[in-house]
């Protein structure tokens, strides 16, 4: 199967006050198209930095990441990042607007057809009611959502979600995870996803790489039979088995 | 009624009625010498007349031209500053250095200083306006360009924008808060600056401003037009500030429940 994404022995690091801080090495894995591709491992691992890196926010100290063979240089709306932070939404636009705005600049639509895409997408994360509401008016998971329904209206070769449910409360965001699978049902959008929580990346992840950290490296790459399911024996065992995994030495 | 008086705009309104009523009643009552302080009516019976027949007004206009001017070229100054600050350490370091020295200086201690660069005439209050604008909306612009959450960049450099469109379609906007207070601090020295300037010297006839209305009906004992030029300078910063920029704020700032925290 032909690799979307391949990340090549790629090493992070920067300059600081007191020498060169690495924060990944030589991490090396592939993503297929449609997969959906976890990216864990404790806080300081560096998993956070190797998904900008993706998205072309920091350039890697040393080798490659190519998107469907191509080198990424910058960032662009081909990878677009689902933040954390709540305030990834222009406050100056109402929903309509956010969705709307980067299909105007970044696939040049006409007025009236990025707003019939944008509605359509707005409908999908059902929040067809608030079109016309100020990001500052919406709860956290309403604010995931419409940054959730912005990304995919821009139709991008992958979807790069950092912990976008680490913010929200325990059952928003059991109820995200339930919509993200829901959504990647219906898209099958490819996404890499980050996060620290073994049952997230359980429930979510096709595949999960294990990350450690100091600099971050991998530590393995696990096949994920249980994905898309929250209870049974695999699921248990996937989590047990991944426990395992993080905790060794 | 008794909803009535729980408005806070009813309530000063009524304080205000209170003055007019109790000025009106010293100079009656009181042995006052008219020509220094004229009664509340006959005050406000001049400013009407002078009003109608378009003097006042007139005045009022040329203040306002000429501030605005001022304002429009010491905004796009304080623009030109910020961008220079914003992409290089020297230049926020020029900035905050220019900043600290000329904001303590009031811009009409400038005012003998720019008669004799731009001599007697509106070059010189578009000066003195300028000084008084540029450095705070300089400041609050730069402070509004540095706030800018490093999500909402990079959402914007994720849609591809960079350079120019990323200022004009993230920055800007996400700075508006900032800038917006910039601006009125801006207006509130620049007002005040304009009627002193011209009171200081009166512009080449039919030229002058409020300033020099108030200055010249001194000067032929109209008392009651100085109370009536007086009252309008009050007016027009009471509309602007209380009126413009709240409308302003209402339909951005408050609407986006974005507030620039000081």
């Amino acid at each position: 199967m032909a690799e979307l994404l391949s990340v090549r022995s790629v090493t992070i690091s920067y300059p600081t006050e007191t020498g060169t801080f690495t924060a990944v090495k030589e991490v090396s894995f592939g993503v297929a198209p449609g997969e959906k591709f976890v990216l864990l491992g404790p806080s300081g691992c560096g998993k956070s930095t190797l998904l900008k890196s993706v998205a072309g926010f920091i350039a890697p100290s040393a080798g490659s990441i190519e998107l469907e063979g191509r080198s990424i240089t910058r960032p662009g709306p081909d990878r677009v990042v689902i933040f954390q932070e709540f305030d990834q939404l222009l406050p100056w636009k109402t929903v309509l607007g956010n969705v709307t705005y980067p299909l105007r600049i970044a696939r040049r639509m006409a007025d009236g057809a990025a707003r019939e895409e944008a509605m359509r997408f707005i409908r999908m994360v059902g929040l067809e009611q608030f079109r016309d509401s100020y990001p500052h008016q919406l709860s956290g998971g309403m604010k995931q959502r419409v940054a959730i329904a912005r990304s995919l209206a821009l139709d991008p070769r992958m979807l790069l979600m950092d912990e976008p449910f680490a913010s929200l409360d325990a059952l928003t965001r059991r109820k995200m995870q339930e919509e993200l699978l829901g959504i990647w049902e219906a898209t099958r959008k490819t996404i890499l996803f980050v996060t620290h929580s073994i049952q997230e990346a359980v429930l979510l992840g096709d595949r999960i790489l294990v990350l450690s950290p100091g600099p971050g490296r991998v530590k393995r790459v696990l096949g994920n039979p249980a994905a898309g399911r929250r209870d049974g024996p695999e699921f248990l065992r996937a989590q047990e088995e991944v426990q395992a995994l993080l905790e060794a030495p | 009624m008794k909803k009535l008086l729980h408005r806070p705009l009813v309530r000063k309104g009524g304080i205000v009625l209170a003055l007019l009523i109790m000025w009106e009643a010293w100079t009656r009552l009181g042995d006052v010498n008219p020509l220094l302080f004229p009664s509340a009516s006959q005050v406000l019976a001049s400013m009407i007349r002078s009003t109608a027949s378009g003097e006042l007004p007139g005045y009022a206009w040329q203040s306002l031209k000429v501030l605005l001017m001022g304002m429009a070229i010491g905004s796009v100054g304080a623009l030109v500053l910020t961008t220079v600050a914003v992409s290089t350490r020297l230049g926020a370091e020029i900035l905050e250095t220019l900043t600290a020295m000329f904001n303590p200086l009031p811009a009409i201690a400038l005012l003998p200083l720019a008669l004799l660069w731009f001599g007697l005439g509106v070059n010189s209050l578009i000066f003195v306006i300028i000084h008084s604008v540029l450095w705070p909306m300089a400041l609050n612009t730069y402070t509004g360009f540095v706030t800018v959450p490093p999500t909402l960049k990079r959402v914007g450099q994720n849609f591809g924008l960079c350079g120019w469109r990323l200022v004009t379609g993230i920055l800007l906007p996400a700075a508006f808060p900032y800038i917006l207070s910039g601006l009125k601090i801006g207006w509130a020295f620049a007002w005040r600056t304009i009627i002193a300037a011209e009171l200081v010297f009166g512009v080449a006839a039919r030229q002058g401003g409020l300033g020099w209305f108030i200055y010249q009906n001194r000067f032929d004992l109209n008392t009651d037009l100085v109370f009536a030029g007086l009252l309008t300078v009050i007016l027009i910063g009471l509309v602007v500030e209380n009126l413009i920029f709240k409308w302003v704020e209402r339909k951005t700032v408050l609407r986006w429940g974005m507030s620039a925290a000081h």
